[in-house]
């Protein structure tokens, strides 16, 4: 049985193998051309295959050199910071950068354990305020700075 | 001589008003964010890339510039401080920095990194002067399959340079390209990698990419490390000025420092990071008495600091010369240029001169502005270091996504940033280090190109490459570069390099 000795690498080659594969699936419709008269697809399906093999070959020195593990993530982190992204393109539109930045700013701080709303919300109002005064008025960038004005 | 001519250009081009300003702002915010950790150059010039989009062409590449020059000086502030790295390039300051500190002598340290980071700066811009008007002259010598070649062994030196696994760094590059074709093909009209959503027409927008793999990324990982206290030994401004001792022994390793840096800053993939590492390594051999190092010894911080600062100035090099960006910065750099509908390469010296010179002359400036702001500000600095995370990443977290929602309000590219994000994350977590991918992404577009009209030429044949001196021997040199790699002895010196 083979033994997966680098972890790490292991999973490298898996996200190589997958971009590279989706390369080429996806771009399956687009003309590949010749050489001498590259089509639009001349060029994705040369890098895919790129990809593909470098995959393959880190993915079969994974299981020859040993290399490190792969840290455990954590979920917390990662999943409010990402949820407050989101939902800053969402909510954007609709309330504008006023209240936006303070419901961002809230929703990220429970990426920590310690969340301390009262804090947080202080914090939140004072972001937002600087950030309109910074970005819209002084900076001039045509962002909507409240209901979408 | 004509480069008094030119370099009288360019300071009558920077030394306007307007451009003060902007070098003035660029060279705060880049010691704000070398101060801070968790913010680097690489996101902060996203940020502030669509407020660039209402400037003239020079005020905005002054401010960028000042951004990545300026944070190699607040960088070592907070080395030498605190001892926790404000930027990589400082990594090493903080070994013999902080010991210094330590012995009651930071006032020292700091004055030494400022001002061997000024000489240092000084001399690049004399590199830049010396260096850039013969490689643009060769640049104009070049033609599709030379730029193809070049674009390969750019690209491959840069792996070789940087730290981390090669092959991987190769897959990022190849995954970079791929991503750059995304949008309407030039040639034939046909959408590529589209799917449909039409904000993808004109292609995948950088910023999301760059500020998720970046700025969110880092964010993410700053929080899944356990809250640490920051204790700065405090430092004022009337203990600055080191002694006739620290002087003495601190000079040449300045010297040293900047030619080594200065060098290999124009090295594509050199950098500052790697220019900064080799100064150390450098010192440590040279030094008669090598235990000294790690102990407070001046020349550990002299050396590296002066080395970092160069490096930051002739990176600027290959790409005002041969449009070739060194690194992820420069690649940055490279795009907010083409936003100003600028094509970074030799012809920028001939056909805007006081775009090219001003920007060489605004770096001169700017140095002597970073140390005004860096020695009698300390303090305010020392401040800042206060500052616990959990009010920064809020602050932090929202300028990212505010400078790419201003791009042009649309909330899919938020989706975009938070998806790019996770997959830097993963990236991280698998060892992968991402900013190849941003050299790739600038680079896809334009090496398509160029591959396509050298075969066109060439009517398919791609001996065409080899054919070409020019191309031919930049395909050797990628050879041997390559070769650095695969020979297991000269691997060994790079993985000891970076032991260090």
């Amino acid at each position: 049985m083979f033994r997966v000795k680098s972890p790490q690498d292991f999973g490298s080659a898996i996200v190589f193998l997958l971009i590279g594969l989706a390369g080429l699936y996806f771009g399956k419709d687009l003309t590949y051309g010749t050489a001498g008269r590259m089509g639009p697809g001349y060029f994705p399906y040369l890098l895919s295959w790129l990809i593909i093999g470098i995959g393959v070959f880190v993915g079969l020195t994974s299981l020859a050199v040993e290399g490190p593990p792969i840290e455990p993530p954590q979920f917390r982190p990662a999943f409010f910071v990402l949820l407050s992204v989101i939902v800053f393109g969402y909510l954007m539109s609709y309330v504008g950068l006023a209240i936006t930045g303070v419901v961002m700013t809230l929703i990220a701080a429970y990426a920590r354990r310690q969340v301390n709303l009262f804090e947080s919300l202080l914090l939140g109002i004072g972001l937002s305020i600087g950030c309109v005064l910074i970005f819209v008025y002084a900076l001039g960038q045509p962002l909507p700075a409240w209901w979408g004005e | 001589m004509d480069v008094f001519a030119n370099l009288a250009t360019g300071f009558a081009a920077a030394g306007t008003l307007q451009n003060l300003w902007f070098a003035l702002i660029g060279c705060t915010l880049g010691t704000l964010i070398g101060v801070l950790p968790g913010i680097g150059p690489i996101p902060t010039i996203a940020i502030l890339l669509p407020v660039t989009y209402g400037l003239n062409p020079l005020s905005s590449l002054v401010m960028l510039a000042g951004i990545y020059y300026g944070a190699q000086y607040g960088g070592s502030t907070t080395s030498i401080l605190v001892n926790m790295p404000g930027e990589a390039s400082s990594i090493v300051t903080c070994i013999d920095g902080h010991q210094m500190a330590k012995q009651g002598r930071a006032g020292a340290a700091l004055a030494v990194a400022a001002l061997g980071s000024f000489f240092a700066g000084c001399v690049g811009t004399i590199f830049i002067c010396a260096f850039a008007p013969p490689l643009a002259a060769l640049a104009q010598q070049f033609n599709s399959p030379d730029y193809f070649s070049l674009m390969v062994l750019g690209l491959l030196t840069a792996v070789v340079l940087a730290h981390g696994s090669v092959i991987k760094a190769i897959a990022m590059i190849v995954i970079g390209l791929l991503f750059g074709l995304v949008g309407t093909d030039v040639n034939s009209g046909a959408t590529r990698y589209t799917f449909g959503v039409s904000v993808l027409w004109d292609g995948l927008d950088f910023l999301p990419m760059v500020i998720g793999m970046f700025g969110v990324v880092e964010i993410i990982r700053n929080l899944e490390q356990p809250d640490v206290g920051r204790s700065a030994i405090s430092a004022r401004f009337r203990d600055l000025w080191p002694s006739m001792k620290d002087f003495h022994e601190s000079w040449r390793a300045v010297i040293r420092g900047t030619f080594l840096g200065a060098i290999l800053g124009i090295l594509p993939g050199g950098g500052v990071v790697l220019a900064s590492f080799a100064a150390y390594t450098l010192e440590k051999k040279i030094a008669k008495d090598p235990s000294r190092f790690g102990k407070g010894a001046i020349e550990g911080v002299a050396g590296p600091e002066s080395a970092n600062n160069s490096a930051a100035q002739t990176s600027f090099i290959p790409l005002l010369t041969l449009g070739l960006p060194s690194n992820a910065i420069m690649a940055l750099m490279m795009g907010a240029m083409m936003i100003q509908g600028i094509q970074p390469g030799s012809a920028v010296m001939t056909s805007r001169p006081d775009l090219f010179w001003g920007l060489v002359a605004s770096m001169w400036i700017g140095n002597l502005m970073l140390v005004i702001i860096n020695l009698p500000m300390i303090g305010i600095w020392v401040k800042l270091l206060s500052l616990p995370y959990r009010f920064l990443y809020p602050a932090i977290l929202l300028f990212c996504v505010i400078g790419v929602y201003s791009t042009n309000n649309n909330s899919v590219l938020m989706v975009f940033t938070a998806g790019f994000a996770l997959f830097g994350y993963i990236l991280v977590r698998l060892g992968c280090e991402p900013a190849p991918m941003i050299l790739g992404f600038i680079l896809g577009p334009l090496m398509e190109e160029n591959l396509r009209r050298s075969l066109v030429l060439s009517r398919g044949d791609p001996m065409i490459f080899v054919q070409r001196p020019i191309s031919a021997i930049l395909l050797v040199l990628s050879a041997c570069v390559v070769a650095l790699i695969v020979l297991p002895a000269l691997r060994k010196t790079r993985e000891e390099a970076f032991q260090e």
